[in-house]
């Protein structure tokens, strides 16, 4: 019985160790942060799948190349790697790209202000061939 | 360094007027934003009619995305770009008698040259919005100022620890056994390169685009594959285009020529292969006082730049402020008080 007990708790502290461990690994990992300016209270943004549209009364604030985190309409701090953006600005046709994200440093997007008249043309039809 | 604070401060100020993304422009076409109306062909004409299409024409280039950010960090970064290029072109339908003469294109397109079509033809105009993105691959070099070589960062390793030590290395070597008062300061001390090259051009018809923006190319009626721009057979045979590919480079110099971003053209936070020092990049981000809407340095390109070299300069910082305990001080002139963010001026 004793044995017994002793194997339930070696088995109970390696699986809070490696709990731990991979809790700590993931708390560790870098998440560095994304920026999206130039959207404003009313666009559509999404990150992955996920709505993260800038606030309905948010409005548009400068981008001037701050180093830090701070002021963007729009900014998650995401695992590295690659991750979908899809972005409909009011009026406009929504555009979809992919961003990489790497290091520690945040990752800045400027959405420019949309011609009115442009961006909601459509794409020519696909290839012939 | 207090100086520099109060700059930096005043930079990430958001009463400061910068480069703003402008207010959204009024009036703007009541859609709902959904997916856009694709184009369509004309109906086969009636008997005894034909279809007749004009050349394509860019009718803008439209920057709509510029994004920025470390692809190694402190090491190599990249800037994209993404355009809307808007081509028209226009069709008719005119009775045969009438219509007006077509010439083929290098894809064996045939077109209209002229574009006062006869009354007796209905016509209009179709519009279509193709996407490009623009890759700028950005590599940044670090040396010690005096030294030939820079630092040493090999693929492997967190690049920011290696810097690190390059960069603590430097600023004791440089100031060992000087009164702290003369130290020279690591951002007098690091010196940069700062290369930004166009790396790739991704769109469905990048080869189009190039051939339609170069204005020594002859007028073309049809796409690469083609077809008009409706989607319209055109090319009876399968005639292969004549125009050659352009390279990245030059694709990307004819779209920031037609599309420029606010403050394109600048060269500043590139450094062309030369080394300068990070304290006179830096200076050349820090904006005029007091800021003008119409300040280069305010607009958005710099400001991408900026970005990176900010990120670069808090790094200095941090380095310095790590080396500064570890350098031995010539004992003849009373310490600092106070590490590198503390000090207000730079000893070159």
């Amino acid at each position: 019985m004793s044995a017994r007990r002793i194997g339930w708790a070696s088995l109970v502290a390696c699986t809070s160790l490696g709990l731990a461990y991979a809790l700590h690994a993931i708390a560790a990992a870098p998440r560095p942060p994304l920026e999206i300016w130039g959207v404003v209270g009313g666009d559509d943004v999404t990150l992955d799948g996920a709505v993260a549209s800038p606030k309905p009364n948010s409005t548009s604030r400068p981008f001037l190349g701050d180093p830090l985190v701070g002021g963007a309409p729009v900014t998650r701090e995401l695992p590295a790697g690659a991750h979908s953006i899809t972005v409909r600005l009011a009026g406009c046709s929504e555009r979809s790209f992919r961003i990489e994200l790497q290091g520690t440093s945040k990752r800045s997007i400027v959405m420019l202000p949309p011609v009115a008249s442009h961006c909601q043309l459509p794409p020519p039809p696909p290839r012939a061939k | 360094m207090r100086a520099r604070r109060v700059a930096f401060a005043l930079v990430v100020s958001g009463a400061l007027s910068g480069f703003s993304c402008s207010p959204r422009p009024h009036g703007l076409p009541q859609g709902n934003g959904g997916p856009s109306k694709l184009l369509e062909p004309l109906p086969p004409p009636p008997p005894g009619s034909v279809v007749v299409h004009g050349p394509l024409v860019v009718e803008a280039v439209d920057p709509v995305r510029a994004e920025i950010g470390w692809d190694r960090e402190l090491v190599r970064a990249s800037r994209l770009v993404t355009y809307d290029v808007v081509v028209s072109q226009l069709r008719a339908t005119c009775p045969e008698d009438v219509a007006p003469k077509r010439t083929a294109d290098a894809m064996g397109c045939l077109a209209i040259a002229d574009a006062v079509l006869p009354a007796s033809c209905t016509s209009d105009t179709v519009h279509a919005r193709i996407e490009v993105t623009v890759t700028y691959g950005i590599e940044v070099q670090q040396r010690c100022a005096g030294d030939g070589a820079p630092y040493a960062v090999p693929e492997a390793g967190d690049p920011k620890q290696l810097l690190a030590g390059h960069g603590s290395a430097c600023f004791s070597s440089r100031n060992k056994f000087k009164p702290e008062a003369t130290w020279t300061s690591l951002y007098a001390l690091t010196e940069l390169s700062i290369v930004e090259k166009p790396l790739l051009v991704v769109s469905d018809a990048a080869p189009l685009v190039g051939v339609l923006l170069d204005p020594a190319s002859p007028p073309r009626a049809c796409r690469d594959d083609g077809v008009f721009l409706d989607g319209t057979p055109g090319a009876d045979a399968q005639s292969p285009s004549t125009a050659t590919t352009k390279s990245s480079e030059e694709l990307a110099h004819l779209l920031s020529a037609r599309g420029p971003l606010p403050g394109e053209g600048t060269s500043l936070g590139v450094t062309g292969g030369a080394f300068r020092t990070e304290q006179e990049l830096w200076e050349a981000c820090r904006p005029a006082a007091p800021l003008s809407p119409t300040d280069p340095k305010n607009q958005l390109l710099p400001a991408l730049r900026c970005q990176l070299l900010r990120q670069l300069d808090r790094f200095v910082r941090e380095v310095e402020d790590a080396a500064r305990p570890q350098t031995p001080k010539g004992a003849s002139a009373a310490p600092s008080t106070s590490g590198s963010s503390g000090t207000g001026t730079v000893k070159p």
